[in-house]
């Protein structure tokens, strides 16, 4: 279980976060939705312990963040975070880049070799899985990153953007099959960001919209549906959220009107 | 006899290699000198032969000091020591390639040294047993730190430096020699009871002699691994108190050591002045960047003026060592000006004390990088990663 907690965070004069608080359950896939410069990869940082908060904390299963070295370290163990932009080493094998992971998680070596060659293999790798990283394209890239992640074998993931960077359709089957069963099956608890809200309704439990810094909405797709009063997919939700101004731009566009 | 030096003498064609360097150099400088009818000398009317052929002497000795420690210890040499862990091998049985500890094959390469060194009239000929037993114990003591012996480091590194200290003094000098030896020898045994030995407060801390295919604990792993992983480079130890103290206070000791070598008070006081000068500002702008290098402010300054967070207590912590580092350095240069104190003794002790505060006070860098109140950054993380997207 994820609790943020009157979360505030500016980096600047701006405040990013307003007083955040969320609550995500164990075994809950959660998708932060929001437009862009809003702060959802700033909330992710703050679950993953990337920063520490102006106001407020992040606690995972009541352990709250950066409190003291030993906890802090446990925590680390059990929840992954990856960035929408990671740095892989290039001269590395993606075979070898995995098998590092894992072992920085204390992952069996044996169950872990074993899961490597399923990655690769799950996410088209198996040919390139011994070639160096500086490589692979840049989906396979994105792919080598997600598979770094999965293969810690951690109950909380924490994923930036998972989807985009190049991830062919494939990926992205193979990317969503496994983290919906990771949350049904294992019990684990994936919370992600994602600008397609097609993805986003056919895997989200639970969906939060951040807009200006603070959480607009946080339920399930049925719920953000009774808030709106709308029974159209997670876009037209979205659209009335969000954006409700870019329909009239649109209408004036195309109607050829200057607002 | 061959098969008896080859214990421990270095292979037949570099001492013939080296033979035949000295005996060139020596013929030619000889030749010179018979066909301008008298000797060679340097600016300060001193024979230019004897200098190269004493300098050429004290090299070989150095090199022999440098194989002795490091060729035969496992620890010089992964794939031996790896092989020897796979062995039934104990320490109470000799090593297979060869002893590191000192052998009468080690004397009769002395002699050798100090004869050739005297026969060309160089009085430094004297020198040679403590120049090989200092440099000997030295090297081998580095290798306590990474072998479970560290104790016995520290012990040599003092001798060692108690051996520049007397050097002008002959007898007294060979005396700290032949101690730093017995401390290198006690040492080598406890290093070796240890064996196969694991990785160690240095090995943790800096990262030496990484081990091939493993990129753990390194920047190489890249974002986010390199710093959020719950292992990372500084996660598992700090420097304890008590290797920062006598890390401290060793370095004091050398710097003292090696001023009171200079003949003048006068060489000593600039050499000394300039120094500390450098201590002191080096060592705090040091710690700086090993602290917020990769950790940087939770607001950036703008916003701190902007909002009235002046000081964020969490993050400005690690600024009071290194203001009290130089405040203290500079107090106690400021006191010693005004009680008239020898810069020779106090000048090395404020050296240690500036630098057992960057190194000693807290918060460790364990504490800072997973409780304090920072923003944990991709920057500086080694070169050899890609950015995926």
């Amino acid at each position: 279980m994820i609790e943020l907690i009157d979360v505030t965070q500016h980096y600047g004069i701006r405040p990013v976060l307003k007083r955040i608080n969320l609550r995500i359950e164990r075994g809950e896939l959660t998708v932060i939705v929001g437009p862009n410069g809003m702060g959802k990869s700033t909330l992710l940082a703050v679950m993953a312990g990337v920063l520490q908060p102006q106001h407020g904390h992040a606690a995972i299963d009541g352990v709250r963040r950066r409190q003291s070295t030993d906890d802090e370290l446990a925590l680390r163990r059990s929840v992954v975070y990856l960035p929408d932009q990671p740095w892989l080493p290039a001269m590395r094998t993606g075979r070898e880049f995995l098998l590092s992971v894992g072992r920085l998680y204390d992952v069996d070596d044996g169950r872990l070799m074993d899961h490597v060659d399923r990655l690769l293999s799950l996410f088209d790798l198996a040919d390139q899985g011994d070639s160096p990283i500086r490589s692979y394209s840049a989906g396979q890239q994105k792919k080598i990153a997600l598979c770094s992640a999965l293969a810690t074998e951690a109950p909380v993931l924490l994923l930036d953007e998972p989807f985009s960077g190049g991830l062919d359709p494939a990926g992205i089957l193979a990317l969503k099959r496994v983290l919906q069963r990771k949350v049904k099956d294992q019990q684990g608890t994936v919370v992600l960001t994602s600008p397609v809200p097609e993805i986003v309704e056919e895997i989200a439990d639970r969906i939060v919209i951040l807009q200006h810094g603070e959480v607009l909405a946080a339920d399930t797709l049925d719920g953000l549906r009774r808030l709106t009063g709308l029974d159209g997919s997670l876009g037209a939700i979205l659209e009335r959220l969000l954006h409700p101004e870019t329909a009239q731009k649109l209408k004036d566009y195309f109607e050829g009107q200057s607002s | 006899m061959i098969r008896w030096l080859r214990l421990s003498w270095p292979p037949w064609g570099w001492v013939a290699l080296f033979a035949v360097a000295y005996g060139g150099a020596l013929g030619l400088l000889l030749w010179l000198e018979a066909r301008i009818g008298g000797p060679l000398v340097d600016d300060a009317g001193r024979p230019l032969r004897t200098r190269l052929t004493g300098g050429m002497l004290m090299a070989g000795t150095a090199f022999y000091s440098f194989w002795r420690a490091f060729v035969f210890h496992p620890r010089g040499r992964p794939s031996y020591a790896a092989w020897l862990a796979a062995t039934p091998w104990t320490s109470k049985k000799p090593l297979p390639l060869g002893p590191v500890h000192l052998v009468p094959q080690d004397i009769l390469f002395v002699g050798t040294i100090v004869a050739l060194t005297w026969l060309s009239g160089d009085e430094w000929a004297l020198f040679v047993p403590q120049v090989l037993l200092a440099l000997y114990a030295g090297l081998l003591g580095i290798t306590f730190f990474t072998t479970g012996a560290w104790p016995w480091g520290y012990a040599v590194a003092f001798a060692v430096g108690l051996t520049v200290r007397l050097w002008p003094f002959l007898p007294a000098s060979l005396s700290a020699a032949l101690l730093a030896y017995g401390f290198a020898y006690l040492g080598l045994r406890q290093a070796l009871a240890r064996f196969p030995w694991n990785e160690t407060w240095i090995d943790e801390q800096f990262g030496l002699w990484p081990k091939k295919n493993n990129i753990r604990a390194s920047g190489a792993i890249g974002w986010p691994y390199a710093r959020l992983a719950p292992k990372f480079p500084g996660s598992e130890t700090g420097i304890a108190l008590h290797h920062a103290l006598l890390l401290s206070a060793l370095i004091g000791w050398v710097v003292y050591a090696c001023l009171a070598l200079a003949p003048k008070p006068a060489d000593q006081d600039e050499t000394s002045r300039l120094l500390l000068s450098f201590v002191l500002t080096i060592a705090p702008v040091a710690r700086c960047f090993v602290y917020c290098n990769g950790y940087l402010p939770p607001i950036s300054f703008l916003g701190r003026l902007a909002t009235f967070r002046w000081i964020i207590p969490g993050y400005d912590q690690i600024f009071v060592a290194p203001l009290l580092a130089f405040l203290v350095g500079a107090a106690l240069e400021g006191a010693r000006m005004l009680l008239g104190i020898d810069p020779l003794y106090a000048r090395p002790v404020n050296i240690a004390v500036i630098l057992a505060i960057c190194l000693g006070m807290g918060p460790t860098l364990k504490t800072w990088r997973l409780t304090g109140e920072h923003r944990i950054a991709i920057t500086t993380l080694r070169t050899e990663t890609v950015r995926v997207g």
